[in-house]
């Protein structure tokens, strides 16, 4: 066992450039001030970046970063993280995904594997457990994801590697494209351009290791209490498995705040064609967990009939359900499975291609985009025909799919003519299925988060379900702080949201602290804990800083800031700017960042030993 | 007797086997009642979902009644249910991934 449980205690770097690699030899003290995850990623990241990079050039790199847990059967253990300079945002930029490619790369020896520089041509890196090899890839270029996936495994002989890669879009640096392993999408943010443009088509991961714990029989007592907590609680034990995500799409819409059309209300008519008890009825033909996971709430589906017929979908979740339903408003959980799975097949984020469509579906109504200029498509909200057809179009960048690729923050830019407002981002980054005009506390944690237009930053869980009051200002400073210090131990820990119901859903709680402890050995108590998240948060913050973000870019979508929303039981509520000023004054101070720019002071970063932030944010 | 409709969401809905209920309820009742009776009616399951079943507590979920959604764990329970209502029950599922 290396200094602590669960750890491997090195990294990988690959040279794509010279096609060499090394090992990184992780330190005691990283491991005990970042834990994993986002903290691996924040740390090398901001350590090996210079501001001001292009993210689709070769002096950016992507990180693959698990935690301390991965390969144990901690329950949801199964995730890990992708971290780079977004090429949508020019921020930093973690994306997760569930599946078994975290805990694989355990077994392989490995805490992270660092990917940079650029190839001349295609390639995919093998590892197997400490073998590490360069190959050419220019027979899977073009391919997409589960073909490539499927080439690989059966090339290699090795039918149970897991396989983390790009597809078309990521090949055709689509700034939301994304990395796909299994069926699973580290979804937001870009990554997938990222390794496009270093020709970086898959990384093969197979390991014979062993991840050890200090205690294996505390372990055992730990992980058995928390399989039985996981399935008694109704949540996780009765809602999750019989219904998955997609059960939240009714709530949201009786909430009043369903995201439909491009935000131009929040209630979509026809939600009950595609509500989660629908696809169960319809469409759902077997439940699958991620590995070390007893809640199983992912839904493989298959469309029996219709014009979709034979369309095989892991999915689609919620946010899919949103993106390309409600909020292009179509009313068919068919159409939606069909898009998901191109999506997955061409490596596209399904929430930014959704809203990248929706945008240009109500500029194409509000008459700023011709037909013409789409390409002779009728984009109406609700034609589906249209939607699918664009899905490919952007995902290729042929004809108005090549502006679109951009993003809706950059298409908006050059289309010109009012099409800025219809832009529903947040930092550069597409709005996520839950409301911010509806959940104030939500919409404080998105817009001073790291991400932006992401819900896994800010969570919207608490205030929807009643917990905390949605509709009202008051404590809703230190809610957002709760929250982001919740999720951002959860990206170290690399646990799944999942487990909110059981562990917390508001702020870390001792459960985290159990959980790292057992797995570790680090003895750490729950302040310690939080100082973690806290560090990785300025970290972050700092990259940012570091590339000019400042406090007049923590502001929510136009349309959040100045529509209320029209109709249902969240009528009237919006964004103001001003509310949003007096929370962010209130937020700050809390945070300890400076109330004029938005950076976090000396003393913030002195606290927590960020002592390369200081150097360069006060020169 | 007045009438109460029961307007089922999630996994009410998956435990139920139906979209909603009419149920019949004397006069003055509260919602709490109404959720008895329709406990009584469609059986343990459902009960399960509305009572812990080790300390008899509500567990949260969500009670939309007027055009108001509000927790099962507020005051929401003690409201007097007119003749018409139309309740809503839907339980608090996390996540969206």
């Amino acid at each position: 066992m290396w200094i602590y449980g669960g750890y491997a205690g090195k990294f990988l770097r690959l040279d794509l450039t010279n096609k060499k690699h090394s090992t990184v030899q992780l330190t005691k003290e990283v491991a005990r001030q970042f834990l994993g995850g986002n903290g691996f990623g924040v740390k090398i990241l901001y350590d090996e970046l210079k501001p001001g990079i292009d993210p689709l050039g070769p002096e950016n790199k992507v990180v693959f970063a698990a935690g301390p847990i991965q390969g144990t059967m901690v329950p949801t253990a199964g995730r890990s993280g992708v971290f780079t300079k977004s090429p949508l945002t020019g921020y930093f930029f973690d994306s997760y995904a569930g599946g078994c490619f975290g805990p694989e790369m355990k077994y392989a020896g490995w805490d992270g594997i660092i990917v940079e520089g650029q190839s001349k041509t295609p390639v995919y890196v093998t590892v197997f457990d400490d073998k590490v090899e360069f190959k050419d890839a220019s027979h899977l270029w073009g391919k997409n994801t589960f073909e490539t996936q499927e080439i690989l495994r059966k090339d290699l002989k090795e039918p149970n590697a897991q396989i983390a890669c790009i597809g078309p879009a990521g090949e055709k640096l689509v700034r939301f494209a994304c990395t796909i392993w299994g069926a699973r999408a580290a979804g937001r943010g870009g990554s997938g351009a990222v390794l496009g443009s270093k020709k970086f088509k898959a990384l093969v991961v197979r390991g014979t290791q062993d991840v050890e714990v200090p205690n294996i029989e505390e372990f055992q007592r730990v992980i058995t209490d928390q399989i039985e907590r996981i399935k008694a609680n109704p949540g996780t034990g009765k809602a999750l498995p019989s219904l998955g995500t997609p059960g939240v799409t009714t709530t949201q819409n009786q909430l009043g705040i369903l995201g439909t059309r491009n935000w131009q209300t929040e209630v979509f008519e026809e939600v009950e064609k595609i509500s989660g008890e629908a696809m169960r009825a319809k469409m759902v033909v077997r439940d699958r967990g991620c590995m070390a996971c007893p809640i199983y709430c992912t839904k493989l589906s298959y469309v029996k009939a219709g014009p979709y017929a034979g369309t095989f979908d892991e999915g689609p979740e919620y946010e899919t359900i949103f993106a390309y339903g409600s909020n292009c408003g179509v009313a068919s959980l068919e159409m939606i499975a069909k898009a998901d799975r191109m999506s997955d097949e061409y490596g596209l984020d399904t929430i930014s291609t959704g809203a990248v469509i929706s945008f240009a579906m109500e500029c194409y109504e509000k008459g700023i985009l011709s037909k013409e200029e789409v390409d002779g498509l009728d984009l109406r909200f609700g034609n589906e025909t249209a939607l699918l057809q664009l899905l490919e179009k952007i995902a290729k960048r042929e004809g108005v799919g090549d502006l679109l690729a951009e993003g809706a923050a950059r298409a908006a830019k050059k289309i010109g003519r009012g099409a800025e407002k219809y832009a529903v981002t947040i930092k550069g980054l597409e709005n996520a299925g839950h409301s911010p005009r509806g959940l104030k506390g939500y919409s404080l944690g998105m817009i001073t988060s790291t991400r932006g237009g992401s819900h896994q930053d800010g969570r919207p869980t608490g205030e929807r379900i009643g917990k905390v009051d949605r509709k009202t200002l008051e404590g809703k400073p230190e809610y957002a702080i709760g929250t982001q210090r919740l999720t951002t131990i959860q990206d170290s820990m690399c646990v799944c949201r999942m487990t909110e119901g059981i562990y917390g859903l508001i702020d870390i709680t001792n459960e985290h602290m159990n959980i790292i402890n057992v797995v570790t050995g680090m003895g750490l108590k729950l302040p310690e804990i939080v100082d973690i998240a806290d560090r990785i948060w300025n970290l972050e913050r700092a990259f940012n800083c570091r590339e000019g973000h400042r406090r007049e870019h923590d502001v929510q979508a136009i349309r959040f800031m100045t529509e209320p929303i029209p109709e249902g039981p969240s009528k009237g509520m919006y964004c103001p700017p001003e509310e949003l000023e007096m929370l962010k004054d209130k937020y700050y101070e809390l945070r300890g960042w400076d109330k004029k720019t938005g950076i976090p002071t000396k003393e913030t970063l002195s606290r927590l030993g960020l002592t390369e932030a200081i150097r360069d944010l006060y020169k | 007797m007045p009438n109460v409709t029961l307007r089922l969401f999630t996994l009410f809905r998956t435990v139920a086997g139906v979209e909603e209920i009419k149920q019949e309820t004397p006069p003055g009742v509260t919602i709490y009642h109404v959720l008895c009776l329709a406990a009584e009616r469609l059986g343990p399951a459902f009960r399960d979902l509305i009572w812990d079943k080790e300390t008899g507590r509500i567990l949260p979920f969500l009670i939309g009644v007027k055009g108001k959604i509000e927790p099962s764990t507020g005051g929401i329970l003690n409201e007097v249910v007119e003749d018409g209502a139309v309740l809503i029950l839907m339980d608090p599922v996390g996540g969206g991934l």
